[in-house]
């Protein structure tokens, strides 16, 4: 019993150094394939990324637990930016565990790391209002956005493997020893599917937000305004998403690696440029939300 | 007595230069007859493949040898090229390295993909051509059968050899997974039904590709080939929609000059609307025009481009290496002492059957001056013996001598001295 009380003390002292130290080790592993090469490397890289990812997992239950018991949980960028890196984390290992000999994680890991260190430098921020998070559309709004963000993320992964891929093989490089990437159909095929992905999930997002707005548009006046630079930096995004995928569809030569990736990093940097405007923009705690959250309202 | 070889190889040559002397089997075969008529006393091989370009002239008196300068110009004028454009290029060897460097070829230590079986029946090949147009004596005979032998031997005494490995291999297992995920939903156009396309067959058979396409000046090698290997044959005019289709091509035709240009493939990335293409073109001189390669989407391969995997396939191989290499050696200095001894034989003999007319002439007259005096048989077979025991004793030092003199280190001096002392002619 005491040694049960004891591993649960243990693990509610797991911070954010501990994962990020584990994913930051398996970066340097994956980056010192190029130089030398060690038999149980990707052994260790597995055990790592597990290492990573339990105690990703544990850091953000306990955070979830002490939300719960406080209002709603996993309701700030900061939790959301944690939650995409744990996705990402557990993408990468499954691809790294199908694909031992691939240094995907190369790629992988320094978004994984760069989403970390976002969260870190966006702790403080106010936590999503009460309407957003209690309202089913709400939800919807908030769900769909995360994961439509790691599809992006996902895409513009595999889009920047694949150039690199397809830039090595025009060339006619050799496979650098420790750095094979995946076939180049592999690549095309993720980065098209989650480009898809992100475009139908950012799709859900924009509209589920446009109706919540309306909603409390009916309540109380001008609760996100239509002219909003959020608003319409996102429906631009979408425009440009869908632009996208029906230009791929239509016309067969941008089905064809090259301009679907190129396309693909463009639209992660729109949507970056779209998540900043919205996390620095208090997108999700303009004033009035913030005074109803305060108790003000209803 | 004179072996020679000059040529070019991949190892310091790139397939823009080989492909300009590349010799087709029809070309070889008159290049052979040509040098038959220029030099009618010499023995000659021509071994062309992708990698390689050789000539082994062999003749008994090193003066009826062309010299090196001499075949540079014969290559240079039978391809219309500038002798001095390509003499710097092509290496010379003599003697015990012309041979050494033959069995290490044929034991496909010098191959791009050490171990691969693919040069030995080239080698082969190149050998029958040659005999098949009588350019061929006992020089090279002994010389390419030695070849033939000590690359088996090579092949049963190190393990250079295990796990088959080919260019086409290669081509297969390590390119094609770096464009294509899986092969059984794509198609695969193979231009060529010679060697190295039913090699290549042989691996995407076992890869279990969707579709495999094969195309060939002649149909009905090409519908063989197909029966053989179950895919499908295609006419030659079908080349351009074939391409339009295909993701993987292989090309190994025997052809002179691109069989695919620039100008033709625009009309085929028209059709294919940018989908990725990856072409290995294993021919030399290649069939793919270089500006193919400028395309978006194309990635063409000639057999150059996969010379670091290659050299990967050798650094695996490096233990074996000194085994093979030692096998080599013993060879080749084996095979040179006999060579020697095979040459001074007949001239032994010839010495010998001299002294032998001498003896013969000598005994006649001591009889013809003994006349009608009554000599006991026991007698005159006395005086045989002991004329037979003289000449003997007066051959064996000089003879034994030779024997031993003349090898690959001291060259055919002794034997030259003794022709002369003695006045022996052919």
């Amino acid at each position: 019993m005491l040694n049960v009380i004891a591993m649960a003390d243990w693990l509610t002292r797991i911070s954010l150094s501990c994962f990020a130290l584990s994913y930051l080790i398996a970066l340097l592993l994956e980056i010192s394939r190029l130089f030398y090469r060690v038999s149980v490397r990707s052994v260790v890289i597995f055990v790592m990324m597990l290492a990573g990812i339990f105690a990703h997992s544990i850091f953000l239950w306990d955070k979830f637990q002490a939300d719960f018991s406080g209002g709603t949980p996993l309701a700030s960028w900061y939790d959301w930016c944690l939650v995409i890196s744990l996705a990402l984390a557990v993408t990468y290992t499954i691809i790294a565990l199908q694909r031992v000999r691939h240094s995907v994680g190369i790629f992988f890991l320094p978004v994984i790391l760069g989403l970390i260190l976002f969260a870190i430098s966006i702790e403080g921020h106010q936590p999503f209002s009460a309407q957003e998070r209690g309202n089913l559309w709400g939800m919807t709004h908030g769900i769909s956005l995360l994961a439509g963000t790691v599809s992006m993320a996902i895409a513009f992964t595999t889009g920047l493997m694949y150039l690199v891929q397809a830039s090595r093989l025009k060339r006619k490089l050799p496979p650098r020893a420790g750095f094979r990437l995946p076939s180049l159909e592999w690549l095309q095929v993720c980065n098209r599917r989650s480009l898809f992905l992100a475009t139908g999930l950012i799709m859900i997002g924009l509209f589920s937000g446009i109706i919540m707005n309306v909603q409390f548009q009916n309540k109380l006046k001008n609760i996100v305004p239509w002219d909003d630079l959020v608003v319409i930096s996102s429906s631009v995004l979408l425009l440009w998403l869908i632009g996208v995928s029906v230009f791929e569809m239509l016309y067969r030569p941008a089905r064809q690696g090259r301009k679907i990736a190129y396309l693909t990093m463009a639209s992660f940097l729109f949507l970056i440029m779209v998540l900043c405007f919205v996390i620095f923009g208090q997108h999700a705690e303009t004033p009035v939300v913030a005074m109803l959250w305060s108790g003000g309202g209803e | 007595m004179r072996v020679q070889m000059i040529g070019c190889s991949h190892h310091n040559t790139d397939v823009t230069f080989r492909e300009q002397l590349a010799f087709q089997p029809i070309q070889a075969a008159a290049a052979l007859a040509q040098m038959r008529t220029l030099f009618p006393r010499t023995e000659a091989v021509l071994l062309s493949t992708c990698n390689r370009m050789e000539i082994y002239t062999a003749a008994e008196d090193e003066a009826d040898c062309p010299t090196a300068e001499q075949l540079i110009n014969f290559v240079a004028e039978f391809h219309g090229l500038v002798p001095q454009d390509i003499a710097a290029e092509l290496h010379n060897l003599s003697g015990e390295d012309a041979v050494r460097h033959l069995f290490s070829t044929a034991a496909s230590l010098n191959s791009m993909v050490v171990g691969e079986a693919q040069i030995l029946s080239q080698i082969k090949q190149a050998y029958d051509l040659a005999n098949a147009g009588d350019s061929t004596g006992p020089l090279t005979h002994s010389t390419f059968q030695a070849a033939i032998r000590v690359a088996k031997r090579v092949q049963n005494e190190t393990s250079l050899h295990e796990k088959r490995v080919s260019i086409p291999s290669i081509a297969v297992t390590d390119y094609a997974s770096r464009f294509f995920e899986r092969l059984d939903d794509k198609v695969v156009l193979i231009i060529g039904a010679g060697e190295m396309a039913q090699e290549t067959l042989t691996y995407l058979v076992d890869k279990n590709v969707g579709r495999i396409v094969i195309v060939n000046r002649s149909r009905e090698r090409a519908e063989q080939l197909a029966q053989q290997t179950g895919s499908e044959a295609a006419d030659w005019d079908q080349l351009e929609s074939l391409l339009a289709e295909a993701d993987l091509v292989v090309s190994a035709t025997a052809a002179t000059e691109p069989v695919v240009t620039g100008d033709m493939f625009r009309q085929v990335v028209e059709k294919r609307y940018q989908r990725p293409i990856f072409i290995l073109d294993l021919a030399v001189p290649r069939d793919f025009d270089d500006a193919i390669s400028d395309f978006i989407n194309v990635y063409l391969y000639s057999i150059d481009d996969m010379q670091t995997v290659c050299d990967a396939n050798l650094a695996a191989r490096q233990l074996e290496w000194p085994k093979a290499e030692k096998i080599i050696a013993e060879e080749t200095e084996l095979f040179m002492k006999v060579l020697f001894q095979r040459i001074t034989g007949p001239w032994i003999g010839r010495l010998k059957q001299q002294a032998n007319e001498i003896k013969e002439a000598e005994l006649q007259r001591l009889q013809n001056k003994l006349g009608d005096l009554t000599v006991d048989p026991a007698v005159t077979k006395e005086i045989e013996i002991t004329l037979d025991r003289l000449v003997n004793k007066l051959l064996h030092p000089p003879l034994e001598s030779l024997r031993e003199d003349v090898s690959p280190d001291t060259g055919t001096g002794l034997l030259d001295a003794l022709k002369k002392l003695f006045q022996l002619k052919d």
